[in-house]
């Protein structure tokens, strides 16, 4: 009885130090402590209650003092390692010049026929190309690039270009922490899986579209009014003068002459730099796709990182500045709180609250598990950390404690068949790793407002936005119909696939662009900032429902010839997923 | 089929970036594609 009890209390603990950092009380965050520590503290408290339970219940001294080997042995080391040799080879590339190189070749890509716009398109989507353990490491190698060219740079963008791009590479970044294969979060669910890369391109589809949807969401959002208010980036001077004469445009000419030669000042890079790069590339690529035979990636890194210190003659000071704490303790404390919870009878409690949510009924009328699965998946980003490892070391264990029973996980509920956690995994990981974009609590997205000068949370809307609407539904598709159902290859599936796909795309932009608050006047007055909440609201619940029937959809559609058996009628389920997917996007404007 | 998925998905996700930039031209909205294609490459080779 006692245990049960602490189940509950130990769960209300997680989510008070969860939650308690986000909410805000007078201007200030009700408790001002960094989320690791108070998670570190939470799961100390959690385990002294689990000691008063087993106290209480009779039970042994030696059953207390095992709890600490117990909840220690939930901090996995293989994703922490793996995160720690990425740092380390961003390290040796930003000390060799690595990373200036790359700013050099991107620079040199304006004058392909790639042109401005695809240019600026391939630098929103880079940081998931070449994923890092962490996006503030893409982040920051990128950044100097979009300042150079910015309106307090050379001026090739305006202001309102560099807000959309600024917020596309910030969820673009924190996202690509999931799919990586150096230390991504996405490693962990396929540890549970039992299969190395499983979740990669269904992650990797989500993130492409999910970035465009919110580069799109910001700029129909960001009116006029806000630029000249909001935005404290300062202007710039225009380019296109050539209307007002000849002498003008010369002017104009000579200026873009003076911007290139500064631009190329600017971005420079050593030999070195660009072979370190190489080195990099050839060790990923390795990596991923198995050249050097059953090495580790940890150890390819690590290989590549001492290749590239000895070429380019690195301190191990140099090297071991690239490594970031704040991920590596986010992870350690998460799976310290994921420890404590699993001692103390806390995810047992939140799988029994997960099974009520889907059972639970007003006049007949319930979530279901397709309600439940699909509010949960977006839970992350709901409650967004400054690092999606945080919750996704503590929540990965209850979302595959809702698929089958296991050998180690004996306990399961048998919610949810194999494919069918595998779509979850997918879906719930790509939001969790995205979540630290939209996090006020310093997330990526905290860099771009410092960017633009804008209010914190700002940019946040739209993130959210493409991670709910296109990043999750998008990953759940891509994993059921491409991944899990593509041997054989049947045309059903590719129909449906695209089918959804374009859907998703008409829908999103039809609907985006008819709550469009800038339609609305071309001055902003207080009632129109009330228009502009409103239209906000219409656009998350739309897109929350859209996107919770989209992820239902993906995982009840029958198909008996791919494993997928016909468990109900699909059209309530569709119902419920639309109903928590809604619930979501509420919650996601609320919190 | 995962090749064709990308490569369509960073064509269309380039061009709604390039548009939501204000490249809204025809050219502006092809280079998008074009940067969006190179992306899915990139996304599928990595």
């Amino acid at each position: 009885m006692a245990h049960e009890i602490v189940g509950i209390l130990s769960l209300l603990v997680f989510v008070f130090t969860v939650l308690g950092p986000l909410i805000m009380v007078g201007g200030r965050r009700l408790i001002p402590l960094p989320l690791q520590s108070l998670l570190v503290v939470g799961a100390l408290v959690n385990i002294v209650m689990t000691v008063v339970a087993i106290w209480l219940d009779g039970g042994s001294l030696s059953e207390m003092l095992s709890l600490g080997s117990a909840v220690g042995s939930n901090v996995i080391l293989l994703p922490i390692m793996a995160m720690a040799g990425g740092f380390l080879v961003a390290g040796a590339l930003e000390g060799s010049g690595g990373f200036a190189a790359l700013r050099v070749v991107i620079n040199k890509m304006r004058g392909t026929p790639l042109g401005m716009a695809g240019t600026l398109v391939f630098i929103a989507q880079f940081s998931t190309i070449f994923a890092m353990p962490c996006g503030r490491i893409a982040a920051a190698a990128l950044l100097p690039v979009i300042i150079t060219l910015g309106p307090e740079g050379v001026r090739l963008i305006n202001k309102k270009q560099m807000v959309v791009l600024v917020t596309a590479l910030a969820v673009n970044a924190a996202a690509s922490c999931g799919p990586s294969q150096i230390g991504g979060i996405g490693q962990i669910g396929e540890g549970f899986l039992q299969q190395l890369g499983f979740l990669t391109s269904s992650q990797e589809f989500g993130i492409m579209i999910g970035t465009a949807f919110t580069a799109l969401f910001i700029s129909l959002f960001v009116t006029r009014f806000d630029l000249d208010e909001k935005i404290r980036l300062t202007e710039g001077r225009q380019l296109a003068v050539s209307s007002v004469g000849a002498a003008a445009s010369t002017d104009t000419a000579l200026a873009e002459k003076h911007d290139e030669e500064v631009i190329a000042r600017k971005f420079k890079a050593p030999l070195v730099g660009y072979i370190s790069l190489i080195i990099f590339l050839v060790a990923l690529v390795g990596a991923v796709f198995g050249l050097f035979g059953k090495t580790p990636i940890t150890t390819t890194l690590l290989v590549a990182t001492v290749v590239i210190m000895l070429i380019a003659r690195l301190s191990i000071r140099q090297v071991i500045s690239g490594i970031i704490l704040h991920p590596i303790t986010a992870l350690v404390a998460g799976f310290l709180m994921a420890g404590s919870l699993a001692v103390s009878g806390g995810f047992k409690s939140l799988s029994q609250v997960l099974v009520w949510l889907s059972e639970f009924k007003v006049a007949g009328v319930g979530l279901g598990v397709a309600g439940m699965i699909a509010l949960f998946v977006q839970l992350e980003t709901i409650m967004p950390m400054p690092c999606g490892r945080i919750l996704a070391a503590a929540l990965l264990p209850i979302v595959v404690a809702m698929g089958p029973a296991t050998g180690w996980m004996p306990n399961a509920s048998g919610l949810l068949t194999y494919n069918q956690l595998a779509i979850v995994l997918a879906a719930f990981i790509v939001n969790a790793a995205a979540s630290c974009g939209p996090s006020p609590i310093g997330g990526i997205g905290t860099i771009s407002e410092g960017m633009v000068r804008s209010d914190i949370g700002y940019l946040r809307n739209a993130q959210s936005y493409g991670i709910m609407a296109a990043m999750t539904p998008l990953a759940a598709l891509v994993m059921r119909f491409l991944v899990l159902t593509h041997n054989p290859f049947r045309l059903e599936n590719l129909l449906i696939f695209f089918g959804l796909l374009f859907g998703l795309f008409v829908f999103n932009l039809g609907m985006i662009k008819l709550v469009n608050p800038a339609t609305f006047k071309k001055r902003r007055t207080p009632t129109q900032e009330k228009e502009k909440s409103l239209a906000t609201w219409v656009a998350f619940l739309l897109g929350g429902v859209f996107s919770g029937m989209v992820i239902t959809f993906t995982l009840f559609w029958p198909d008996q010839a791919s494993g997928f058996a016909s468990s109900g009628p699909l059209l309530v389920y569709l119902l419920q997923g639309a109903v928590g997917g809604a619930i979501a996007g509420a919650l996601l404007l609320l919190t | 089929m995962t090749w064709i998925a990308f490569l369509i998905g960073g064509a269309l996700s380039g061009a709604v970036i390039a548009y939501a930039m204000d490249f809204r031209t025809r050219k502006g909205l092809l280079q998008g594609a074009l940067g969006g294609i190179i992306a899915a490459i990139l996304y599928m080779i990595t």
